[in-house]
């Protein structure tokens, strides 16, 4: 029987083993795969848990108060229970150096998916330009996607922006913040769209709003930041559960693959790996296939290329979703009471059209989140009063409260790459290397951010909704976790490029299944296109 | 391997204690419960809550002075937001409504919405505003001599966090 080698676990690497195992492969997949722990009072909701929950203070801030934001704290606040770092956590076996961009690792079983807010949008042609195929390619693997995971969606004014595809379920009702928002939207659409160029529309979402096996409906417990007890929201764990089930399917985990061996021609031929015991050891390989995300698949090239001998690889064309945050209030919810059971992310999303003469492939994408169930204490300490004044405001105008979360498109750039370090021990003694990623953002950014912000704005405003002066916050790159570009799709023939189909030029049976293959990120959500196109990729060469 | 936190020599439990009942009262209005309490001072024991950034002589002397309660408090915190944001004072009344916000005895208070009308909020907004500036002016008159004599005065060190489980 045919086998091949999947490295890593994340919504890349499940899909394409899915697809593979379709075909008629073996799949042994190698992962350092941390296992979540088990949901807590997985029974009770947000409020439940405070109300009636014994260990509900270590659950929420952790047991040495990891959760609590404290004024002054350095980086940027995730907002992630104390339970949920292990999606985060970092690797000994990978350290690295970065330099313009806050690069995230996730060494978790079902990878940096495990803490998605499920946000399905396809590409459309106009974003795939650069792709060396269009979204027709891409459609017949959305659809298997949507089957799998369960996806919820409406056709409506955001169509024109995110392409239809099979298997949209009826999505949960809005929320009372987000239905007033779409019943505005309704009243002055004509003026949003002609004068602003910003479209509003229903969210989709990878949640399931009625049961199927291993996973529930959504309750509404309002857990979804915390993990859904659930598991309405898809996570490629729900993937992996389902393949271990398959005869042909080997789950190797506690696993880290830090390169692979080349023989003349360019046939693989063994992946190194080094255990959980940090003992290593030598895997002989048929067809290699790397999932394991952007970064981490480009170091075990890296590696790999220096173990050959190159003297000093580098993979150019990092690309990262810049994620710009525009905080609002909603005039029109002040003083309504907060519905704390309800789905916590977002139900809504924006399109906001580029500038005109601008491509087609600059449109930037928004999601719209009302606040419900939240930690009140990182908000009441932004507000500019004293805590107890701030805390009285806050209780009032906590159904007002919404954030949009605007998304910025991204190119390929050489000088934004990963290379390696061996200056801490030198590979010639045996040392390990350090990952660098280096990352500057476009010439223009800031003026193309400058656009959407005050078309955002005044849409908002048109919403009955007010943004609060010094309020709005340029994340740092690296925090969209959406890395993409360093071994791109091309039809030319050239070094460090893939195939159409995922294989790595110069490699006769070495693919590339996750981010690093995109050629150009648009400015939606990748996620659901990682899993559509590593489904596509094991079509074509498996 | 995780170390069992054992209480430094410097740690006065009940004062920190009395600590957070007067912070809770101060932002509720209510006692906190023993919960609160015992994850109050363990957050202390395990040195999350001084920083050397925060701890300051001056710092030393706003929680001093709030312990107080009522009026006290509220100057404090009032200045401590404007000239401390990131102080001792803030950062001990940040992790008492932390904690406060998931006690089950006292989150009903956090989390509770009063449903008023929105006229009724921009009154409000407009009602805090006014008394933040009157409470940060009368402020003004005690805390700039107290900065001053803070600023000739050493200032303790801050021992580091300590690592392992509670």
């Amino acid at each position: 029987m045919k086998s091949l080698t999947l490295v890593g676990s994340g919504a890349s690497a499940v899909h394409f083993a899915e697809t593979a195992l379709e075909r008629g492969w073996r799949v042994t997949l190698l992962d350092v795969g941390r296992a979540r722990p088990e949901h807590v009072g997985p029974e009770l909701s947000f409020a439940g848990l405070k109300r009636s929950h014994p260990r509900a203070s270590e659950y929420f801030l952790g047991p040495r108060f990891e959760g609590v934001l404290f004024p002054g704290a350095a980086g940027e606040y995730y907002g992630f229970p104390p339970h949920r770092e292990y999606v985060f956590a970092g690797h000994a076996g990978q350290p690295w150096r970065a330099e313009g961009l806050e690069p995230l690792f996730s060494f978790a079983r079902g990878g940096l998916a495990e803490a998605w807010t499920g946000a399905v949008f396809p590409f459309r042609d106009e974003e795939l330009v650069d792709w060396p195929f269009g979204h027709d390619r891409l459609a017949p693997h959305y659809d298997t996607v949507a089957r799998r995971i369960g996806v919820m969606g409406v056709e409506d004014d955001l169509a024109a922006f995110v392409p239809l595809h099979a298997h949209l379920e009826q999505p949960l009702d809005l929320d009372p913040h987000s239905r007033r928002l779409a019943e505005r939207y309704g009243q002055v659409r004509g003026r949003l769209h002609g004068e602003l160029g910003v479209y509003l529309g229903r969210s989709r979402a990878a949640v399931l709003g009625s049961a199927r096996p291993g996973r529930g409906a959504c309750e509404k417990k309002g857990r979804c930041l915390w993990g859904c007890p659930n598991d309405s929201i898809y996570s490629p764990l729900h993937s992996l559960r389902e393949l271990e089930a398959h005869p042909e399917f080997q789950y190797r985990s506690g696993v880290l693959v830090q390169s692979f061996e080349v023989e003349d021609g360019g046939r693989v031929t063994a992946v190194h790996l080094r255990r959980a015991d940090g003992t290593r050891e030598r895997l002989p390989v048929e067809r290699l296939v790397l999932a394991a995300g952007t970064l981490s698949s480009g170091r075990i090239v890296l590696e790999s290329l220096a173990r050959a001998g190159e003297p000093a690889p580098r993979l150019g064309g990092l690309m990262d979703n810049r994620q710009v945050l525009v905080p609002f209030v909603n005039l029109s919810m002040l003083g309504s009471p907060v519905e704390y059971e309800s789905y916590q992310y977002h139900q809504l999303a924006l399109g906001i059209t580029p500038p005109p003469g601008r491509s087609g492939r600059e449109y930037v994408h928004g999601l719209v989140t009302t606040l419900k169930s939240a930690l009140i204490h990182p908000i009441a300490q932004s507000v500019p009063f004293d805590l107890r004044s701030a805390l009285g405001l806050v209780r009032e105008v906590h159904a007002a409260l919404g954030l949009v979360n605007l998304n910025f498109h991204d190119t390929r750039r050489p000088g934004n790459a990963l290379e390696l370090d061996f200056s801490g021990g030198g590979r010639e003694r045996g040392g390990e290397s350090r990952l660098v990623i280096r990352y500057e953002p476009e010439p223009g950014e800031g003026a193309r951010i400058a656009d959407a912000l005050g078309r955002v704005k005044r849409a908002l405003w048109r919403l009955s909704c007010v943004v609060p002066p010094g309020m709005v916050h340029v994340r740092p790159m690296g925090a969209s976790v959406h890395y993409a570009g360093t071994l791109p799709m091309s039809r030319t023939e050239e070094p460090r490029t893939t195939t159409e189909s995922g294989r790595l030029r110069g490699f006769a049976n070495l693919w590339l299944a996750d981010g690093s293959t995109f050629p150009f990120l648009p400015a939606k959500n990748l996620t659901f296109t990682l899993m559509a196109n590593a489904s596509r990729l094991a079509c074509e060469d498996f | 391997m995780a170390e069992a936190p054992t209480d430094s020599p410097a740690l006065d439990r009940e004062l920190l204690r009395r600590e957070c009942v007067a912070w809770t009262r101060h932002l509720l209005g209510v006692a906190p419960s023993p919960a609160v309490l015992e994850r109050y001072v363990d957050a202390h024991r395990l040195g999350v809550v001084e920083t050397p950034g925060s701890s300051g002589n001056f710092d030393r002397a706003l929680v001093r002075l709030a312990r107080g309660g009522g009026l006290s408090a509220r100057l404090c915190d009032v200045h401590g937001r404007l000239f401390r944001p990131a102080g001792l004072l803030r950062r001990k009344l940040v992790l008492t409504l932390a904690l406060l916000e998931v006690d089950a005895a006292a989150h009903a208070h956090v989390d509770e919405s009063r449903g008023s009308s929105a006229l009724g909020v921009l009154a409000g907004l407009a009602g805090r505003a006014c008394l933040f500036v009157l409470l940060l002016l009368l402020g003004l008159f005690v805390f700039l001599p107290l900065r001053l004599l803070c600023a000739f005065t050493p200032s303790p060190a801050v021992p580091p966090a300590r690592k392992g489980a509670p």
